[in-house]
């Protein structure tokens, strides 16, 4: 422990030392501004190399955290499955025109040209294409030679009745029926590759384990039920994650599907992102264009002085420029949604200039010289600006081990920028200044915007404020009780996004349950992981029996595995047809017996009975239509084999953390991963930095406020009004029906640093001078933290309009926690501070 | 290759109504011809007899029906028993039922394969015969015959049409590569006969 008397020794070097450094910083403006400019063009030509070296990201999936294993196996899965990769179009609109505005839009993606070559290897929007009829028909031969391989369990009764005598004729009239009934000679195919028609108790089954989605069965085209959204999927002939080419693709996209009368969306991990990238960068300039142009309006409003106006462009561009500099040093990419920083930097920063300056105006409206102005300006309320800057900053550079990227990059930079955009101030604000000024001009005192009456209310009414506020907390902190969390990571992206209404649309109308698990299994060898997915396959299978899933798929849900084989042959061999019945029948039916001479054979090597090796069995479902299939449950990449099954659910109907454990019970090695599992790593890792961070944050203040004030009354009125700010902050979100999510609680670490600073610069100058000089030191410093509190305001509140729901809530939730510490500022500090004069 | 079968054989089917040159056609005139008979033409409807000779029957084997046409893209064939069954197309999709109670089995054809896109093409004037595709036309007495072997590739061979002088046609012809031969014959030809929509469905 340390001692109170080191404690105090070290606060009082602390705070001496911060004197004297601001001292310094007087002197240097004052003696050496172009030795200061000097050196700042060599930062900023220093932290635009540093800049250069950054690569900037727009995969949205790169701000969380990848090492998580169900975030991991949702990458993975996006990769093995070419979701990551493959371009997905849904149209939705009258289904009347679905199928003809898809063939025009189908036959434009398959002309579009990037780099002067075709942009898809495939675009597929039906069931059947012509080109696979042949791929089919093979399949058809295999399965109908090896028909124990595909025909379900169930279906065994069925599958005898086939073979005997009597329904072997039927088939074959039934052939005879087709065959007429075919245009021109188109039957024959099927016909040769299975003559008994076993295709009626198997593909049924080939065609149940292909749905991915709650398609229309009856439908040839990849259609929803209701009809309104159809599927068209394109392949690139490169990887979108190639910048220059998906944006170029997307170009061509974006003019393939002008004009239709049908709504075309455009989804995929990383193309969407493409198309968001333009929106999003638009949406980011906004924020900070907008949040700029309210902050100068604020400023010249208030002062009516056009150099300093214009100087806080340059302070904020310099905190910028050296705060992405500086993180260049230790950041190899940073996401664009990061650069929201900037309208942050443009809210917070202004907050030094406005504070250096109104001070200096106060001091120079009463008498003062420039440099006497400066003096103060720099060094007294410079102490406060730099406490004040460092509880900002720190709490937001804690957030720099945040776990989640999205987190902790916006930390850093944010923290990064307000400590430089401070610097940026100090150096700059008062050579401009003593540059502009002259010693004859005439300065008016300021507005008071009507403080003196404030303080005269606080005076008066101190006990009923502060017992009301009390009131208010308890309120506020019943009400915050309802605040929930919002763990649904769709919210956080853009809700009028390509990505997101994708995301809708697959939701609304094809989705075959709302919530779904995918489980993997890793192995060495496509036998290993086919025989470990058993034991996944018989549990998915008790839990639909048990009603806990909508449906489950599963490369074993299509064909039979060895031990279903042998079941079915055991039966099958008293029954099964010899190649010399089929043959006689044949003859008896007016066939040429040679046409049927491949299946014949086959038979006559006893495939009816044959177990046939599994792999033997995906391989021909590999060369076949279904090879989507197979690449959907099986997948093979460097890292080894990968077998997948899919589970569907609704909400409640099984319990995910239950399945979790019983799974890793019957197979400890499986991986398993839903977007609720990913929801639950985040809110965990999320927990943990907000945890942290708070503490760590909160340490960090009070030592600062300890430095500061070095008394409780001080600490006090500083961080009161960001207690109040913090539950009344909680209380309105469950009010309006807001939400905590995964970045705006976040907010209750960054409110206690940016909340503390108006508590602060008021008990700093209050608490200096007699009643009468308190009343202007009042008025002085809460213009300032009016003033900056709204520049802050305008700097989130640009984030509150945003289409992203990630960067939206923060600044809902930072401007509802900045208003209420503001207000509570403004009227408790004052209050206290009277209530203790008035006790002395 | 279904697909294929089903267009050309649809239009061959409209040709029943078509009205025949009397005299000796270059290739491109009697495309020409066709298709300006053609163009006068809003639906029709014929009685069929359809006879198939298939490589994998020893057998021959003889339907009856009916068929149906509707501009711009419907098409409708419908077997009397005992190889009954029938068959809608509606631009691209094709539909077909065995027996009353059969299967329903839908396939979409390539858009270029849709019955719409191949009578716009129609609607131009012929002005060279496609490429790799060869056409000879003869006039015997009454009747023209114009074959047509489409580009090689595909499994059609070729397609013989054979016009009476009134301008319907008597008789297709389908020669498949495999050996598989299908020749439809029309009678009682009605054109412009005013069909609609509910002429046109396989229930």
């Amino acid at each position: 422990m340390v001692s109170p008397a080191l404690l105090s020794r070290l606060l009082t070097w602390t705070n001496t030392q911060t004197i004297r450094h601001l001292v310094w910083i007087d002197r240097i403006t004052r003696q050496s501004p172009r030795m200061i400019v000097v050196s700042l063009l060599a930062l900023i030509i220093l932290s635009v190399f540093s800049l250069l070296s950054i690569r900037f990201e727009t995969d949205i999936f790169r701000l969380f955290p990848a090492d998580r294993p169900a975030m991991r196996l949702l990458l993975d899965s996006l990769e093995w499955s070419g979701g990551a990769n493959q371009a997905y179009f849904l149209l939705e609109g009258d289904p009347a025109v679905l199928p003809s505005e898809a063939s025009g839009l189908a036959e434009r993606l398959r002309s579009l040209q990037v780099d002067g070559a075709p942009a898809f290897k495939r675009v597929v929007y039906r069931i059947y294409e012509e080109s696979e009829a042949q791929r089919f028909a093979d399949l058809v031969a295999f399965s109908a030679a090896h028909p124990a391989a595909f025909v379900p369990l169930k279906d065994t009764p069925a599958l005898l009745e086939r073979f005997k005598p009597k329904v072997v004729d039927q088939a074959l009239d039934q052939l005879t029926a087709e065959l007429a009934g075919s245009i021109g000679a188109s039957g024959v195919g099927l016909s040769l590759a299975d003559p008994l028609g076993l295709r009626s108790l198997i593909l049924p089954r080939l065609k149940a384990g292909s749905q991915a989605l709650d398609m229309d069965p009856s439908s040839p085209y990849f259609l929803s039920r209701d009809g309104r959204v159809l599927i068209m999927i394109a392949e690139p002939v490169r990887p979108v994650q190639e910048m220059a080419f998906a944006r170029k693709l997307v170009v061509g996209i974006n003019q393939a599907r002008q004009g239709m009368q049908v709504q075309v969306s455009c989804a995929g991990a990383h193309i969407s992102a493409v198309i968001d990238e333009a929106a999003m960068k638009s949406n980011i300039l906004s924020c900070i264009l907008s949040s700029l142009v309210v902050v100068l309006g604020i400023f010249y409003a208030v002062y009516r002085r056009v150099w300093p106006t214009l100087m806080i462009p340059v302070i904020l561009a310099v905190g910028v420029l050296l705060a992405l500099g500086t993180a260049g040093l230790f950041l190899s990419s940073i996401h664009i949604i990061s650069f929201a920083f900037m309208a942050l930097i443009i809210g917070l920063g202004t907050d030094y200039s406005i504070h250096l300056y109104d001070r200096f105006h106060t001091e120079r409206a009463g008498g003062a010289t420039t440099d006497q102005a400066l003096h103060k300006a720099l060094v007294d309320t410079g102490q406060g600006l730099f406490t004040a800057a460092m509880t900002t900053a720190l709490p937001f550079l804690a957030l720099g081990w945040a776990e989640v990227r999205a987190l902790s990059e916006l930390g850093v930079l944010v923290g990064l920028g307000v400590f430089f955009s401070l610097y940026a101030t100090l150096f700059l604000m008062p050579i401009l200044l003593r540059k502009i000024d002259l010693s004859d001009r005439q300065y008016r005192p300021l507005p008071g915007l009507g403080f003196g009456r404030f303080w005269r209310i606080a005076g008066q009414w101190s006990r009923a404020l502060l017992w009301g506020s009390g009131l208010f907390v308890v309120l506020f902190s019943l009400l915050s009780l309802r605040t929930s969390f919002d763990s649904e990571l769709k919210n956080l992206q853009p809700q009028h996004s390509e990505a997101f209404k994708a995301q809708q649309l697959v939701e609304q109308h094809l989705n075959l349950a709302p919530k779904s698990l995918l489980v993997a299994l890793d192995g060495p060898s496509q036998a290993a992981v086919m025989q470990q997915n058993l034991a996944v396959e018989a549990l998915a299978t008790r839990l639909a029996i048990e009603g806990k899933l909508q449906a489950w798929s599963s490369l074993g849900q299509i064909m039979n595995r060895q031990a279903d084989q042998q079941q079915i042959i055991n039966r099958l061999g008293a029954v099964s047809i010899s190649a010399e019945d089929l043959e006689k029948s044949l003859l008896s039916k007016g066939f040429s017996v040679q046409s049927f001479e491949q299946y014949l054979k086959q038979l006559k090597g006893s495939s009816l009975t044959t177990v046939v090796d599994e792999a033997t069995v995906i391989a021909q479902l590999e060369a076949s239509p279904l090879r989507g299939v197979v690449d959907r449950h099986l997948v093979h990449d460097r890292s080894g084999w990968h077998a997948l099954t899919y589970l569907y659910f609704k909400a409640g109907q099984l319990d995910q953390a239950g399945f979790v454990q019983e799974l890793k019970k019957a197979v400890p090695t499986a991986r398993v991963t839903s977007t609720d599992l990913v929801s639950q790593e985040l809110l965990t890792a999320v927990r943990r930095s907000a945890v942290s961070g708070i503490g760590f944050g909160s340490v960090l203040v009070l030592f600062l406020l300890l430095t500061h004030f070095k008394s409780l009354s001080g600490i006090v009125a500083a961080l009161g009004p960001v207690l109040f700010g913090a539950v009344a902050m909680l209380g309105t979100m469950a009010l309006v029906g807001m939400k905590l999510n995964f970045m705006n609680i976040m907010v209750l670490v960054t409110i206690i640093g940016m909340g503390s600073d108006y508590g602060l610069h008021i008990q700093h100058r209050c608490a200096e001078g007699l009643a009468d000089q308190q009343e202007q030191n009042f008025i002085q410093a809460a213009r300032s933290v009016l003033l900056s509190a709204l520049t802050t305001i305008a700097g989130f509140g640009s984030l509150a309009f945003t289409d992203y729901g990630a960067m939206s809530s923060i600044g809902w939730a930072t401007n509802f926690g900045i208003g209420f510490t503001v207000l509570a500022a403004l009227l408790l500090v004052p209050a206290t501070v009277r209530l203790s004069t008035l006790r002395r | 290759m279904k697909s294929l079968l089903a267009c050309l054989c649809t239009l061959l089917v409209l040709l029943t109504t078509l009205k025949a040159e009397a005299r000796s056609l270059t290739p491109v005139e009697g495309l020409e011809v066709l298709r300006r008979s053609f163009s006068n033409l809003q639906d029709f409807t014929a009685d069929l007899t359809q006879e198939k000779q298939l490589s994998i029957m020893k057998k021959k084997l003889v339907m009856q029906g009916q068929i149906r046409f509707k501009k711009p893209d419907r098409f409708y064939m419908e077997l009397v028993p005992p190889y009954s069954s029938k068959v809608l197309l509606k631009d691209t999709v094709l539909q077909q039922r065995l027996g009353n109670q059969g299967e329903l089995q839908r396939i979409v054809l390539p858009p270029e394969q849709g019955l719409s896109r191949w009578f716009a093409t129609l609607s131009k004037p012929v002005t060279a015969v496609p490429e790799g595709m060869e056409v000879r036309a003869d006039q015997f007495g009454t009747q023209t015959s114009v074959t047509i072997r489409p580009a090689k590739g595909g499994q059609l061979k070729e397609l013989t049409v054979v016009l009476h002088d009134d301008g319907t046609v008597r008789k297709l012809v389908l020669e498949e590569r495999a050996g598989d031969k299908t020749t439809m014959t029309f009678r009682k030809t009605r054109k412009n006969v005013g069909l609609t929509e509910a002429d046109f469905r396989l229930e």
